[in-house]
Order: structure tokens, then C-alpha cells, then sequence
């Protein structure tokens, strides 16, 4: 392992997408793993379109989701819900962790492939081109139980 | 431990053609934890010249910002006007300010091609290459030490 990736994360992006229709969704692969790793974070990075999300629409607008292997809900590492909420040119968004199950999803194993996922929901009236999905990774993971005090020679 | 000092690096997308009197921008990266822009390079695809190298004015110019593109948030720019970036070649962005290369978790590195009123290159399959280290050397130089009284 590089040293500097002890410093810091290794990041990870999706190539840019195009703009996603109404009630229609666009899935990427990010990357494959090489080593175990977890997810710190996560962005939606808006291009220079005006908006990528439809920030005056409350209904469903874009969304975008990060999956583990496959895009289902069971592998949902982490959200972001583009209604109400506009991404700006050149403005980014995080992605949130989707719960318990995102922050098991979140733990990567090597080989596991990383999916982005845009969805155009009904009301998606903001164009998403030239935009896409970074990912932070730490390589390595914490996912034992937490130790027991010790209690010292008898 | 040569790795300790090694850079990670980072490309925009390719980009297209600039036409003449027009810009086009694009996010690059979203620094993920303090650190400092060490080189950052315009590298041309497979067009005969990206630039106008026979042009004495304005061909393109290529810059990098941080979080917005405007003067002051400026880290590096290169002048292609009268310099030629020849296929599957580059040209290093001279940096502009030093502070602006320190970047905080979180800040958003943007490119930006400038297309002059003389453009008369191609810059289709082109990219925006960043370095960095991470952590930065913005702190005063310390002080010598004394030693004990």
C-alpha cells in the first residue's frame, strides 16, 4: 500500500453521464475493488449544467444511489434525494449513508464492484450532463466486535 | 518509503472542441482530504495542435480553479497562444497562487478552457491532469530552537 494512501482516501469516479429522462434510471460501474476497503464518503459532482436536480420540485425528482455488486435495495451503500434540493454548476452534493444496512454495504471486500445509479423520477425537470459520482475508500476495515475491557493479571 | 512522497493523481474528462470566443468548465475532483496542488498539465489528445501555435494572440488558455472560476480563485493557468501542444503531448499549468493550491477536504478542483478570438486548434479527446500530496506546508517557518536555559 502507498503510504499516502494511509493519509488520505483513494478516490474513485464514475466517467460523466448524460442527462437522465423522466421516470428512467442510468447505472455506471465505479470500480472494482482491489483490497478491502470502506466508503467514507461520497459526492454527486454537477457539471455545468444549470442544475442537475430539481430544486423547486418537491415531488420525485433525481435521485442518486450507490450500490455494492448489484442495484437493488439490499445494496444500497448510500443516497441522495435531488427534490427540493438543487445542485448547482459546478456544486456537489454528499451522498448519504443509507442506515445500517449502508454502513455494512459500505465495508468492501476485493473484488466488490462499485455501482452508481441516476434516477429520473416523474417530476425530474433538471438535466444531469456532464455530471458525475466520486467515492472516498479507506482501504481496510473495522468489522469485529467491539473488544472487551481486560481485567488485568489475577 | 519513496512512496511516502508519492502524488495521486487525477483527470478531468475529455473535453471537446472550444469554439472560438467560448469556455467550457469542468468539476475534475473533490478533494477528499488536506492537500496541495504539486502539478497540474493540459494534455492533448490525438488533433494535430490542441493550441494556435502560429497565432501572437489569443489561441486558448487552459485553467484550474478551486470551488468557483474567477481570478481570485485561481491555482494554475497555461497560455497556449503562440506555443503549440502537439498530439499526445502536454503543456504544464504555471501556477498562479500558491495559496489557492492548498486545498481543504472538500474543495472542488475545476478546469476550464478558454477558446480565443484567434483559436484555431482542436482540443477534442483533451484532459486536465491534476497532481497532489496530501497535507500541505502552509504553517510559518518555526523558529530556531534554544535549546535549555
Amino acid at each position: 500500500m502507498a503510504q499516502y494512501e494511509r493519509l488520505g482516501p483513494k478516490v474513485l469516479r464514475s466517467a460523466t453521464f448524460a442527462s437522465v429522462a423522466t421516470n428512467s434510471s442510468s447505472y455506471m460501474p465505479i470500480g472494482r475493488m482491489s483490497q478491502a476497503g470502506q466508503v467514507v464518503a461520497a459526492y454527486f459532482i454537477n457539471g455545468t449544467t444549470s442544475s442537475a436536480t430539481s430544486g423547486t420540485t418537491t415531488g420525485s425528482s433525481a435521485s442518486v444511489v450507490l450500490y455494492k455488486n448489484a442495484s437493488s435495495a439490499g445494496s444500497i451503500i448510500a443516497t441522495f434525494n435531488g427534490s427540493g434540493t438543487a445542485v448547482a454548476t459546478l456544486a456537489s452534493a454528499t451522498l448519504v449513508t443509507s442506515g445500517t444496512a449502508g454502513t455494512v454495504n459500505g465495508k468492501l471486500a476485493a473484488g466488490d464492484l462499485i455501482i452508481g445509479g441516476v434516477k429520473g423520477g416523474a417530476a425530474n425537470n433538471g438535466s444531469q450532463l456532464g455530471a458525475f459520482i466520486q467515492v472516498d475508500i479507506v482501504y481496510g476495515y473495522v468489522d469485529g466486535t467491539v473488544p472487551s475491557a481486560a481485567t488485568g493479571p489475577a | 518509503m519513496g512512496d511516502l512522497y508519492a502524488t495521486q493523481t487525477f483527470r478531468s474528462a475529455t473535453i471537446g472542441s472550444v469554439a472560438t470566443d467560448s469556455s467550457t468548465y469542468f468539476p475534475i475532483v473533490r478533494v477528499p482530504a488536506f492537500a496541495q496542488i504539486m502539478n497540474a498539465r493540459f494534455i492533448n489528445g490525438t488533433v494535430s495542435s490542441a493550441t494556435s501555435g502560429t497565432s501572437g494572440s489569443t489561441g486558448i488558455i487552459v485553467n484550474l480553479y478551486k470551488n468557483a472560476y474567477g481570478t481570485a480563485s485561481l491555482i494554475g493557468s497555461f497560455n497556449g497562444s503562440g506555443t503549440a501542444v502537439a498530439t499526445l503531448a502536454s503543456a504544464t499549468l504555471v501556477t498562479s497562487s500558491t495559496a489557492n493550491a492548498r486545498c481543504n477536504a472538500g474543495d472542488l478542483l475545476i478546469g476550464e478552457v478558454v477558446g480565443g478570438a484567434d483559436n484555431n486548434g482542436s482540443q477534442a479527446g483533451a484532459f486536465i491532469e491534476v497532481d497532489f500530496l496530501y497535507g500541505d506546508s502552509s504553517k510559518t517557518t518555526p523558529t530556531a530552537g534554544t535549546g535549555p536555559a
